[in-house]
């Protein structure tokens, strides 16, 4: 199977990840194209193509991808757009349903992960999958009390899924194995993240110890294994 | 040999008024606390004191939104949802006996009536009209999310460093069978008006014995909280009072700036702020309200804005901070159910 990944900077949790991990999916070929920052808004269509607009986007998605500077849509059977600043938001169930649907249609309106599903979509029907970015690190919970007024992660998740309007789409969740609580991931799981790898001189740097928002290479193994359970047919 | 032969400059009318430029009328305000800008600075009250968050974000003070819209609205749905115009959403709060009904809500000493309005097959909050622009989907809703702005006030309440209220109106609506004041008469916006709504033209006495109480309860669970009242310059848009509506006003804001000098005298940790005065007095020749002589406009807001924070700069650092030119205006859609009422003129 060839799925094509479309990501920001938390891409490269997966790609190391995946790097761990690629010899138990020998039937699976991943192809990473990965800019940081929103980069990957200067992406185009042109005929079945995702094109950058700049040499420099251009450059980050050769290297990523192993030398592809134009994404072929044709050529893969399925596409996981991650990162790319879609969050999950934590809400308070008390809100009004109004503010809610104000809130998931600005997210759909304004967010770079829709805006390529629907690019992509365009052009071609494969499904696609939306993972949004990784869940702040940190090991305190929310307090009972709080937690009590807070719409679950999976409530959160599945009411974002209904409001999205491109058609095979799913948005994948982190695994629970990696969070704490609801809207954390565990600690662990920030430590040791390095800078996507785009050839140049930052790439593959640690992030800084207080970086809670980059995620190592354990975590994307393990949110790609959950991924595959989802779109694999074994 | 006399008193006021040495007296600063300031207490002349000759002197500090006459002889200037108004724009030049200056030591309006010797505030008697310094205000840092790492303090928890909160404000609720009438129309007016929505200016006065915006004012405090951009001139980088913290203003503290214990209420803050869901992470990833714009700001400008936030807006539309009236998320920061106030300290919590709490609408606004013209009158002190409403802010008390607050405190005593927030901290469970009463609990909120049931009373719903409804309007088009939607439901309004009868204590925050127009909190939501189209009502709620129902009446649970209403309720919950009331009780997300009453946590939310009281998280005010106790975690503010410097509270801003401003005063707005002496003249209410009070549900006489129940004993519950609204922010508006029922039936302008929404609701039905029904004889046990009474009108009541706040007295002196009245509401200094209100504003004592608060302050004191507030204090009570907040030991270090300071206060700073100001008297909002905006004239009532109708009276009930009997009176014309210019008289009607002049009483009103006399009243309220009487109270709001006693309080600042009675307590230190009270002040008093002249916003009114900036508007209003003769100095300034009205020219601060817009052409309908009530609203007032961003040249106004902006120099009372300025006066606050100049002064407060002079007393952190003797002298106003030359770096931090006030910003232009803070042109801010105010949100005010009380204009609504000139709906109901004869001749608009």
């Amino acid at each position: 199977m060839k799925i094509c990944i479309l990501g920001n900077s938390h891409t490269a949790s997966l790609k190391t990840g995946w790097d761990k991990i690629s010899s138990d999916y020998p039937q699976v070929m991943l192809t990473f194209f990965a800019a940081r920052g929103n980069a990957m808004s200067r992406l185009e269509s042109k005929l079945n193509m995702l094109i950058a607009k700049d040499t420099e986007l251009e450059n980050s998605l050769k290297f990523t991808s192993g030398g592809i500077k134009q994404i072929d849509l044709n050529n893969y059977d399925l596409f996981l757009i991650y990162g790319l600043g879609f969050r999950i938001p934590k809400l308070d169930k008390r809100l009004p349903s109004s503010t809610l649907n104000m809130l998931f249609s600005e997210i759909n309106s304004k967010s770079l992960s829709i805006n390529l599903a629907n690019k992509i979509r365009d052009i071609v029907s494969a499904p696609i999958y939306i993972g949004h970015a990784p869940l702040k690190a940190d090991e305190n919970e929310l307090s009972s009390k709080d937690a009590m007024n807070i719409l679950s992660y999976e409530d959160v998740l599945k009411k974002l899924s209904l409001s999205i309007k491109v058609s095979n789409i799913t948005l994948i969740g982190q695994p629970l194995i990696t969070r704490n609580g609801d809207f954390n991931t565990k600690r662990e799981f920030s430590k040791g993240s390095t800078r996507l790898d785009i050839g140049d001189k930052l790439s593959g740097q640690l992030h800084p110890d207080e970086d809670l928002t980059h995620m190592n290479g354990q975590f994307g193994a393990l949110w790609l294994e959950n991924f595959f359970k989802k779109v694999l047919v074994f | 040999m006399n008193p006021y032969l040495g007296l600063d400059e300031i207490f002349f009318w000759s002197s500090a008024v006459a002889k200037k430029n108004m724009f030049d009328i200056e030591r309006l305000w010797d505030p008697k606390f310094k205000v840092e800008k790492n303090q928890k600075i909160s404000t609720f009250g009438s129309c007016f004191a929505q200016h006065i968050g915006k004012a405090l974000v951009d001139k980088g003070f913290n203003f503290l939104v214990t209420e803050a819209a869901p992470s990833g609205l714009t700001e400008y749905n936030a807006q539309k949802l009236n998320y920061g115009l106030f300290t919590a959403r709490t609408g606004n709060i013209y009158t002190i006996s409403l802010f008390q009904q607050w405190i005593n809500w927030a901290l469970s000493e009463s609990s909120p009536p049931d009373e719903v309005w409804e309007k088009d097959n939607r439901y309004i909050d009868p204590f925050r009209p127009t909190i939501e622009p189209n009502g709620f989907d129902s009446v649970d809703e209403l309720y919950q999310s009331r009780e997300i702005t009453l946590e939310a006030f009281k998280e005010a309440l106790v975690s503010s460093n410097l509270m801003v209220l401003t005063l707005g109106l002496t003249e209410s609506w009070i549900n006489d069978s129940d004993n519950y004041e609204y922010p508006i008469c029922p039936g302008t916006l929404a609701g039905t008006f029904e004889k046990h709504h009474k009108f009541l033209n706040q007295d002196y006495t009245f509401i200094k014995k209100k504003l004592t109480e608060s302050i004191q309860k507030i204090r009570d669970i907040n030991p270090n909280i300071n206060f700073i009242l100001t008297v909002s310059p905006i004239p009532l848009t109708a009276t009930m009072s009997g009176n014309h509506i210019l008289s009607a006003t002049t009483e009103s804001k006399s009243i309220l700036r009487s109270v709001a000098g006693n309080i600042s005298k009675k307590f230190d940790f009270v002040d008093y702020f002249p916003s009114y005065e900036i508007i209003n007095s003769t100095p300034f020749r009205g020219s601060f309200f817009e052409p309908n002589q009530r609203n007032v406009n961003i040249v106004g807001v902006n120099h009372v804005m300025k006066i606050f924070f100049d002064s407060l700069s002079k007393k952190k650092y003797g002298a106003f901070e030359i770096n931090a030119p006030f910003t232009n205006a803070i042109e801010h859609n105010r949100v005010c159910e009380e204009e609504l009422l000139n709906a109901f003129s004869k001749n608009k």
